[in-house]
């Protein structure tokens, strides 16, 4: 299947009343805790507990949603994630034990969504939902987008704090629309540096901090506290608006 | 008078290879005396380099070159006219002498050589094996902690979330009922939490443990630990000192969270709600001596305004399973991870792993402090600021 069925299915998702969530995790208590929060919350939950069975929910039950256990008995979730991406754009929710923070950044880099870590509370897991289905139904934004006191216009690359203007520099700026771009969404190291530095540069992981260290400074009210520009410590960063 | 049996029996065995050199060259002697007459004294001469082939084979060098030489002797006296005097008839048995003797020591060389090399190689292939060894056994214990991790884990993470939906799952519990589920929640997460601090402690006290060192500046490693402890710190006020410009630290950047993170944690469990907690970042830079000018720590302090340390116990502390003291107040707010005894022990595995160093005091004015000392490297290359 090509892409452009893959938008397909999001159109007919956000004309349905009960999104569709496919549910693939080996441990039965996690599963059925992650089910019931899930239907208490009014979605529709769907599950599988082995990679294969999970490959069959997501192409008979087209989901809006993939939560994935990253370690399943019959092969690594990896291998499913990255056949899904092959044809479709579905929000993939990864669940991964703390501490193993390479595994997070191997399937962000995948095409994961976002990942949660065990152990998990039922409120954090809905948020992480809500906030996928929100991604996924947005429709695209204007050119001035806000967050805190700041606005920032991306067609004029311009940013202005509370109405004074902030002088970013090339590179700040293009940190900053990426993180915008994403949507909320996770970016790893690997992808920012390759998206503002260039494929040549991934190692560089300094540059990256540093930048972030004069974003912060520049747009955060206080810079040891920021609320907005968020790290996500061994993984990357993400923009909370 | 102990000392001189001893030295005899050392003087006996040292000597006993020459003796067997001396026996195996007679033996060839004895041999070759019947077939003189018979055979050429060429080829009788012939037999005497592998008298010594054998003596450097079973005994080493120094009995073969003794053979040789005792091989051109008994040649010359014994075989070579006139019999029973070193002089010699014909001149060009000097010949026969020297070409036996080279051949006699350079087969002895070649001999020794072989068994040199024989052993070094034995004695690597052993090194070898005790290295593959180790690493094995290394391999084994992550792997066997990797997995004891996921099966005490993913059981405790379904049982929290369990207790946590079952308000979820049927009509609304009764406030007796609600209150059952969450203490189970609540347990459940702590036990997660001993389970985790236990083989994390295991994983940093083996004998390799892997850093994933990178250069992170030291506001974002403070930034993100109160960003992961938010909440609960929303009990106390937050004080941050932190020196401008901070230099980069190289280090891993999830375990240094982890550090400052079980520091706070510290902290909270032992300062009531509406006390004070202070981290501050200072650059302490070393006097200027040679190559190593650049170079200095990096101070790191959480101070709180609790009850303080037992006096004499600022070391104890570190140790695994011994908490602060008796008056460990339940943290403010942030239920659920504290009190494993194992944080402490943590920051201090961590922070050596980095070659840095941990302390704890008491604060004049009450409270206690802890301060982290790492070293500072040389600051890596920045692209151009624009």
């Amino acid at each position: 299947m090509s892409a452009a069925s893959g938008s397909a299915l999001c159109a007919r998702a956000s004309s349905r009343s009960a999104p569709i969530i496919v549910l693939i995790e080996d441990e039965a208590g996690i599963r059925q805790f992650v089910r019931t929060a899930l239907a208490s919350a009014g979605y529709s939950v769907f599950e599988g507990e082995t990679l294969a069975r999970g490959r069959i929910a997501v192409s008979i039950r087209r989901p809006d949603v993939v939560v994935l256990d990253l370690g399943l008995p019959d092969g690594d979730g990896m291998t499913l994630l990255a056949e899904l991406r092959d044809w479709s754009h579905v929000p993939v929710l990864v669940l991964s034990a703390r501490g193993d923070e390479t595994d997070k950044v191997r399937a962000l880099n995948a095409g994961a969504d976002d990942y949660l870590s065990k152990p998990f509370g039922v409120a954090e897991l809905l948020a992480r939902v809500r906030a996928l289905l929100r991604r996924s139904q947005r429709v695209a934004e204007g050119a001035k987008v806000h967050f805190g006191d700041i606005e920032v216009d991306l067609e004029c690359r311009s940013v202005r704090r509370a109405g004074a203007d902030v002088h970013l520099t090339p590179t700040e700026f293009k940190l900053l629309g990426l993180l915008l771009q994403a949507g909320g969404k996770i970016l790893t190291q690997r992808q920012l540096l390759a998206g503002v530095w260039g494929p040549n540069h991934v190692e560089h992981v300094h540059y990256l901090r540093v930048y972030m260290a004069g974003l912060r400074r520049k747009l955060e009210v206080d810079p040891a506290r920021p609320c907005h520009i968020l790290t996500e410590s061994g993984v990357g960063y993400r923009l909370l608006r | 008078m102990r000392g001189r049996p001893r030295a005899l029996s050392s003087i006996l065995t040292q000597a006993r290879p020459y003796g067997g050199a001396v026996l195996i060259v007679l033996g060839v002697a004895l041999l070759g005396a019947p077939l003189l007459g018979h055979l050429e004294l060429a080829n009788i001469a012939m037999l005497f380099p592998l008298a010594v082939l054998f003596a450097a084979l079973w005994l080493g060098r120094g009995p073969a070159v003794l053979a040789a030489l005792l091989s051109v002797a008994l040649l010359d006296f014994f075989f070579v006219k006139p019999h029973f005097t070193f002089a010699i008839e014909d001149l060009q048995y000097l010949l026969t002498f020297a070409v036996l003797l080279s051949v006699a020591l350079i087969a002895a060389e070649l001999v020794a050589r072989l068994r040199r090399e024989r052993d070094t190689a034995a004695a690597r292939a052993g090194e070898a094996a005790q290295a593959r060894l180790a690493v094995d056994s290394e391999r084994l214990r992550n792997t066997l902690l990797a997995s004891l991790s996921h099966d005490l884990r993913s059981p405790l993470t379904a049982l929290a979330g369990l207790a946590e939906s079952l308000p979820l799952a049927g009509p609304r519990l009764p406030p007796a009922q609600a209150a059952l589920a969450e203490a189970i929640r609540r347990e459940a997460l702590r036990t997660h939490a001993l389970a985790r601090d236990l083989l994390d402690l295991a994983r940093l006290q083996g004998e390799t443990v892997t850093l994933a060192r990178e250069w992170v500046p030291v506001d974002e490693l403070v930034a993100s630990a109160v960003q992961a402890r938010e909440h609960a710190l929303q009990a106390l006020q937050l004080r941050m000192a932190l020196e401008d410009d901070l230099p980069l630290l190289r280090v891993d950047a999830v375990l240094m969270e982890r550090v400052l993170c079980n520091l706070i944690d510290n902290a909270l469990a032992h300062t009531p709600a509406g006390g004070s907690l202070s981290l501050a970042a200072s650059v302490e830079r070393c006097a200027a001596v040679g190559a190593s000018a650049s170079a200095g720590w990096l101070q790191l302090s959480v101070c709180d305004s609790g009850c303080g340390l037992p006096a004499g116990r600022e070391q104890a502390i570190f140790e695994r399973f011994v908490r602060g003291g008796d008056s460990a107040l339940p943290g403010p707010g942030h239920a659920g991870d504290d009190g494993s005894g194992l944080g402490l022990a943590i920051v201090r595995s961590i922070v050596e792993a980095h070659g840095g160093t941990v302390e704890a005091s008491n604060r004049e004015q009450g409270g206690a402090c802890f301060t982290v000392r790492l070293p500072l490297e040389p600051q890596p290359l920045l692209p151009e600021l624009e």
